[in-house]
């Protein structure tokens, strides 16, 4: 009975947090052109996030980490007190209705426990290492220590903020970025809010599953992927930019690139497409391009200093300096086939992927195919090139590489295809 | 009459309950169905965290072994890590030492030997020195030293 109270308590405190008005740290004189609360929840994660991020690069223990937490709550909740007096009861009736759906993922999450292999091997170990306040220089003794670190720091720290025993308190993070950055991109379809609700339920319904929250990073990539994804979209299709809009996307980006390596190409591939396909001038496009390299560059930097190998792949699968001849040694009709073959048997894993690929046949066949969408195809294209390019240019153990991560790498990257759906729904349903 | 009155205020004059919350609310049993959410709740309510992790998230010495070293660090309420010997289910498994997450100091004197017996139902590990403390169809052993 107490683990369930415990469980319910936690749920409703973590989906609280990202209630209050951390964002305004980022605001002067109240700005903020922020109209949903979505947009909200969705900026406090990123700031929580790039929070925890930045304070372990200075090497601070997860225990001090926490007291600053705190300290910035009560600051949030006390220098902004006027907002909640202002809450209207939209406010209360989201919170309730976000806490049960988490606090229902949560009850599924403690009953099955599993964790995946990667999960076992190398991020729950960093993350009792983050969780017993050890430095950043020991991670470099550990496997893998080119991964990057975020996953297993925030599963630390809302795994020692519960003060509960058990891990997975820390990966009910994973259920709530997935549910807000879900509800985040319902926002762009000019309904109303019950509405969107309803359809966050049956994109939820769709995606959904315990595979996702087994302690392997790709949750949290997708979810970022979907974050960016929805501003793209924005920037791109509604051609909308404003500063805290563009913040959101580059804070998403951030932490992209800090959860998996492949994040940093995936991260890539959506910066790409909204430098062709967004109206802005060259000036901007130059200073947003610079400024991705900037967080890539400072990855690199803080991995330097703390001796973490710095490569952007795994090096028992990749080898960079051999590259084109892993690739012409790799490059056959029969790994062509296995690769196509799996990549299919992949897609038809996730229902998701399969009626959002559904509708991009729909757009097609209906020509609705407008030059503003086909960012989206030129993602889609990128994206499937890319995972052809991962696998012709792995070494050794092709075949076993292929069959144990290409459903995932195509799970963290179908993300922005959930555009599809909005876009045929706002073409055909003009919402 | 009455009831088609009271229906009529309900969904049209105040707007208490519209089409779109009823929806919202079938969406949401729908999906506590989906999740299988009571009866999970009851697991999660009736079995200690060590207790499902053995009967519920891994095998018990079946594929890996996992769940059986769950079981023993409950039954035998194990602080420190004991030395791991698995010599391979049915299924491959990342080295088991995370399950002893809270204290990763490793005591000498514990032993657990996992999936024990060959082909021909012989120990595969000697267990001469060692006391048995435990012993699942002589397949997976917990021992300490004499």
């Amino acid at each position: 009975m107490i683990e369930l109270l415990q469980i319910l308590f936690f749920s409703i405190l973590f989906t609280s947090f990202f209630y209050l008005p951390y964002y305004k740290v980022l605001t002067l004189k109240n700005k903020i052109y922020l109209t949903s609360l979505a947009d909200k929840n969705i900026l406090n994660i990123l700031i929580i996030g790039n929070f925890l991020l930045i304070l372990s690069f200075f090497n601070i223990t997860l225990s001090n980490i926490i007291k600053l937490f705190y300290l910035y709550t009560f600051f949030s909740f006390f220098i902004f007190w006027k907002d909640f007096k202002n809450l209207n009861k939209n406010f209360f009736y989201y919170l309730f209705f976000f806490a049960t759906i988490i606090f229902i993922l949560s009850v599924d999450l403690a009953y099955n426990l599993t964790l995946y292999w990667d999960a076992q091997k190398f991020w729950l170990i960093k993350t009792i290492h983050f969780f017993n306040n050890e430095s950043l220089f020991e991670l470099k003794n550990f496997s893998k220590p080119e991964y990057p670190y975020f996953g297993s720091l925030v599963w630390a720290f809302f795994w020692k903020l519960s003060n509960f025993e058990n891990e997975y308190i820390g990966r009910i993070f994973c259920n709530i970025v997935l549910c807000y950055s879900i509800y985040s991109i319902t926002d762009l379809l000019k309904i109303s809010n019950l509405k969107k609700l309803i359809l966050f339920l049956i994109i939820l319904f769709v995606i959904y599953d315990y595979w996702h929250i087994r302690g392997s990073q790709e949750i949290l990539v997708f979810s970022f992927l979907l974050i960016c994804s929805k501003y793209l979209f924005l920037f791109v299709h509604e051609k909308k930019i404003n500063k805290h809009e563009l913040l959101i996307f580059f804070l998403s980006l951030n932490l992209l690139i800090w959860t998996k390596n492949e994040g940093v190409f995936f991260g890539l591939f959506i910066v790409i497409t909204f430098l062709i396909y967004s109206r802005i001038n060259l000036k901007f496009k130059i200073i947003t391009f610079t400024a991705f390299l900037l967080l890539i560059i400072n990855k690199f930097v803080i991995f330097d200093i703390y001796g973490l190998n710095n490569t952007i792949a795994d090096s028992d699968d990749f080898d960079f300096l051999n590259l084109f001849s892993s690739i012409i040694n790799n490059l056959s009709l029969y790994n062509f086939y296995f690769i196509t073959k799996n990549f299919l048997i992949s897609t038809i894993k996730f229902p998701y992927v399969i009626l959002s690929l559904f509708f991009m046949v729909i757009l097609f066949v209906r020509k609705s195919t407008k030059e503003i969408n086909f960012f989206i195809f030129f993602y889609f294209i990128l994206n499937i090139f890319f995972i052809y390019f991962v696998y012709f240019s792995a070494t050794p153990r092709f075949e076993l590489m292929v069959l144990t991560s290409l459903n995932r790498i195509v799970f963290e990257s179908s993300a922005p295809f959930l555009l599809f759906p909005i876009i045929y729904l706002k073409k055909f349903f003009k919402i | 009459m009455a009831f088609r009155k009271i229906t009529k205020n309900l969904f049209k004059k105040k707007k208490i309950l519209t089409k779109d919350h009823i929806i919202l609310v079938v969406l949401t049993i729908l999906f506590i169905v989906s999740i299988d959410f009571f009866r999970k709740s009851y697991f999660v309510l009736k079995m200690d965290h060590n207790t499902r992790q053995s009967k519920i998230a891994y095998d018990y010495c079946e594929g890996t072994g996992t769940g059986y070293i769950f079981y023993i660090k409950k039954k035998f309420k194990l602080n420190k890590r004991p030395k791991i010997i698995n010599y391979g289910g049915t299924k491959g498994t990342s080295p088991q030492n995370w399950i002893f997450y809270q204290n990763q100091e490793i005591d000498e004197n514990k032993l657990i030997v996992l999936f024990n017996l060959d082909e021909k139902n012989q120990f595969k590990f000697n267990i001469k020195n060692y006391n048995i403390k435990h012993n699942h169809k002589n397949d997976c052993l917990y021992l300490t030293k004499k």
